[in-house]
């Protein structure tokens, strides 16, 4: 769908517009990792400051070396990148932010908000979010909602209103159904909308005005319900740590090869839609319920028996042919698990399954097309 | 045939007649030839002070602990694994609790024995590679030669893992992964970050709480295991056991930290500094072996007498190979005095009275309160205040770069310590555990170097 690309070309232009007219209004705004673990709900309920911008972007290798400077390479390659777009200046985004807020989930992402908060002198709050899905994990999870509510109110000097905020949760949760929606379409013989259209809209929905977004959502699903594909291709389920907003490399290859990416699952840069928020109650525990609890889980938290059933029943339920792990380098919660992953979808699935890494470098490019295409091809032939 | 080389490592003749069964099953497990011995008598007496009684008998400890991690299984012993850094004094716990269980670090007893002593560690971590932690990716060493030494059947697969989750995620993936292939289980015993910047040296309550009932948990776990109820008096016992090697270690590091010229070698001490980290049974025969050793050290310190010349320039050091103490010999020998090795040193803070008084939460506190595991600002302030105490001429900050939570803040490290101190840095990632990814030549060229640098400074 063609009208998929222009709707978020559009939208990113407008979220530029509107955050470059805001921040010159004096208004605040707040960057986040976009890892699942921070309920824009409340952000958005904390008043209409601040605006959350997601550190999304990736991809790129001048953002790698330019983080140089500032940390180590041996960390996760998104996760310096982040310091890397900060330093060369280049991205609005990256420059106007206020404040940058971190559920820190590893200690890549821990790197990101140390290295902000020690070289960029943007106020930076943390909260840390524990690895074993459980009642005491969800209690110090809420507790960690509960300082960050505290923050988001201490920057906007607003109280948040349980109204407002029960609001928002709705809005996010017909955002979350929408998306889902969408992304079950993909469970078609044909599905009508394309990997990276659907990585595109999710994308988007880390950026865009979440309004306009759910209401350009709604024509996107009618649009896409009706819409009849009957291209039978190799079908993928992509897997990873991160992917991030210009990170498409591997999507394209994948695409243009022949096959479909059907299904994804990543710690950052896809939205967790599976999962709704209930609003029953105290609003604070139902939002650390959706997002503490919810399935699947990334790589980092264990026991991973709970993350391994759901990927597997992901990849039953889209019919999947493949699987292809997008390993960024020093990533070890997802390299470790690649490797029993593998026989996992070998055994429980019959499918074989493609590592890649990359360090974000152009000159993974010519070795990665050839291993992309012999593997479509192999399952193509079945 | 192998009479000499334990004789170095402080076993008495009688002693090894009376272990030569087992040291003889142990050894060709582990495919040990005569070359190998001949290698590792020259490395050990070359490499270790073992004129010292109590260096000699350090390194004995760690060769019992070897054959009895290798031969636990054949001698019906439970085999309880922890993670490097270990939660120490639970491992106490559980080793005072019952003679019958092994309880430590295998890789650490592996690298030691293995690397140090034998110079064949490279085997072992090639199997980890093969094994899910693949070459090229930096993943832990000590890691890799966990899931080596078990590929290899060097070592047992354990009945119960204490798998960390309070400063890396590598270790309890590489645990699950244990799991999946060994069906060992698993008590994970988990944390989470989210300090903020400026709240150092402030420890959030929460983090404590939310490790200590993490730690209780694990506890119960390896209880069922050992199938022993562990009481408040056991666990004081643990934490008493705990204290007395770091007490002693200090005691022996201020002999280097203090002394010109430096008593002992690094290389010597990082041996003792293992004990404190990765060996949790022999309590007491550690004590008493490092009181010895202290007690040698402090008669030298009074005849003046030391490795490195006087007046040599003293720096830090981050953290000693496990596996190759040629590479702080090598640092001693270009005339640098290694007054401390970071990962040795108590800070004043990490000395100060805990406001707790139970003990899961003391040792989550003791944990969590300074270093890698506080946060970056943690490494930062460990720095600063070993600057303070110990003015070095230089630091010299070799992290590991296998280590995701040490790979923060080096460069933080190096501007804060230049500006605030004006002490000289120098920083480099290397391995400690896997000599393939660093060279001591290559590294002599930097040191010396650097050295030339402090030595200037220090006739101006």
């Amino acid at each position: 769908m063609e009208a998929i690309e222009g709707l978020v070309t559009g939208l990113e232009k407008r979220r530029a517009e509107e955050l470059r007219r805001s921040k010159g209004e004096g208004r605040k705004v707040v960057g986040y990792v976009p890892n699942g673990y921070l309920p824009e709900e409340l952000v958005y309920a904390a008043g209409s400051l601040p605006l959350p911008v997601g550190l999304l972007r990736g991809g790129e290798h001048e953002a790698i070396a330019a983080s140089a400077l500032y940390l180590p390479r041996f960390l996760d390659t998104f996760c310096r990148a982040q310091i890397g777009y900060r330093a060369l200046e280049e991205d609005f985004l990256y420059r106007i932010v206020d404040s940058v807020i971190v559920a820190v989930t590893d200690n890549n992402v821990r790197a990101i908000a140390d290295s902000w908060a020690f070289y960029t002198g943007v106020d930076t709050f943390q909260y840390g979010v524990p690895h074993v899905k459980d009642d005491l994990g969800l209690e110090y999870y809420l507790r960690g909602l509960g300082d960050l509510q505290h923050k988001l109110q201490g920057l906007t000097g607003i109280e948040i209103d349980s109204d407002v905020l029960r609001d928002y949760i709705e809005l996010f949760n017909e955002m979350r159904d929408l998306l889902k929606r969408i992304s079950l379409l993909r469970t078609s013989k044909a599905p009508p909308v394309s990997g990276k259209e659907f990585v595109r809209l999710n994308h988007a929905s880390f950026y865009a005005e979440p309004h306009l977004f759910v209401q350009l959502l709604r024509t996107v699903v009618e649009q896409l319900e009706q819409a009849q594909a009957t291209e039978r291709r190799p079908r993928i389920m992509l897997v990873g740590s991160t992917l991030a907003q210009g990170d498409y490399k591997l999507v394209d290859l994948v695409e243009r090869t022949g096959a479909a990416i059907v299904i994804e699952d990543f710690s950052e840069g896809i939205r967790p839609y599976w999962d709704q928020v209930h609003v029953d109650g105290d609003l604070l525990r139902a939002l650390a319920e959706g997002y503490f609890m919810r399935n699947p889980t990334p790589a980092f938290f264990r026991p991973a028996e709970d993350r391994n059933d759901s990927l597997i029943e992901m990849g039953q339920t889209f019919r999947v042919d493949g699987v292809i792990w997008y390993q960024l380098m020093y990533r070890d919660a997802y390299d470790v698990e690649s490797y029993y992953f593998e026989k996992l979808a070998r055994d429980k699935l019959g499918i074989p399954m493609l590592k890649v890494q990359s360090d974000y470098d152009r000159a993974e490019l010519a070795p990665l097309t050839t291993r992309i295409e012999t593997f479509v091809e192999t399952i193509a032939r079945g | 045939m192998y009479t000499r080389l334990f004789t170095l490592c402080g076993f008495e003749q009688e002693e090894i007649q009376q272990q030569r069964a087992r040291i003889d099953k142990a050894f060709e497990r582990l495919e040990i030839s005569p070359d190998d011995i001949s290698r590792a008598e020259e490395r050990v007496s070359r490499l270790f002070d073992v004129e010292l009684r109590g260096m000699r008998l350090i390194l004995g400890i760690w060769m019992k602990e070897f054959l009895d991690l290798v031969l636990a299984k054949d001698e019906g012993r439970r085999v309880i694994y922890g993670d490097f850094p270990p939660i120490r004094a639970v491992m106490i716990c559980l080793a005072n609790a019952r003679e019958d269980v092994w309880v430590g670090i295998p890789e650490m007893v592996i690298d030691i024995v293995m690397g140090s002593f034998f110079d064949k560690s490279i085997p072992v971590l090639e199997a980890g590679e093969d094994s899910g932690l693949p070459a090229g990716a930096a993943h832990c060493s000590l890691l890799q030669a966990r899931l080596g030494a078990l590929a290899k059947g060097w070592v047992p697969p354990p009945d119960l893992i204490l798998s960390s989750g309070y400063l890396c995620d590598q270790a309890p993936k590489v645990d699950e992964l244990i799991h999946k292939v060994y069906g060992s289980p698993v008590a994970y015993t988990d944390s989470f970050w989210g300090q903020n910047w400026g709240d150092y040296p402030a420890l959030k309550d929460e983090r404590v709480e939310y490790f200590a009932a993490r730690i209780d948990q694990s506890l119960q776990q390896a209880e069922e295991i050992i199938g022993c109820h562990i009481t408040e008096e056991m666990k004081n016992q643990a934490n008493a056991d705990n204290g007395k090697v770091w007490f002693g270690l200090q005691a022996l590091s201020d002999y280097s930290g203090k002394c010109d010229p430096q008593p002992l070698s690094q290389a010597d001490q990082a041996m003792v500094l293992e004990l404190a980290f990765g060996s949790a049974r022999r309590a007491s025969e550690s004590t008493k072996a490092i009181n010895t050793l202290t007690r040698e050290v402090g008669q030298r310190a009074r005849e003046g007498k030391g490795v490195v010349e006087k007046g040599a320039p003293r720096v830090s050091w981050y953290g000693p190979s496990i596996v190759d103490p040629e590479l702080l010999r090598m640092v001693e020998g270009l005339g640098l005095a290694v007054c401390v090795v970071n990962v040795a040193w108590l800070s004043p803070l990490q000395r100060s009275k805990t406001k707790y008084t139970d003990f899961s939460r003391k040792v989550a506190e003791g944990y969590l309160r300074e270093g890698p595991p506080y946060g970056s600002e943690g490494v930062i302030g460990h720095f600063k205040q070993l600057c303070e105490e110990l003015k070095p001429d230089g630091i010299i900050n070799c992290y590991p770069m296998g280590c995701r939570p040490c790979t923060i803040a080096p460069w933080m490290t190096r501007r804060v310590i230049q500006e605030e101190f004006g002490i000289p840095v120098l920083t480099f990632e290397y391995d400690g555990g896997n000599k393939r990814d660093y060279g001591v030549e290559q590294l002599r060229t930097r040191i010396e170097a650097f050295a030339e640098v402090l030595r200037a400074a220090k006739s101006e």
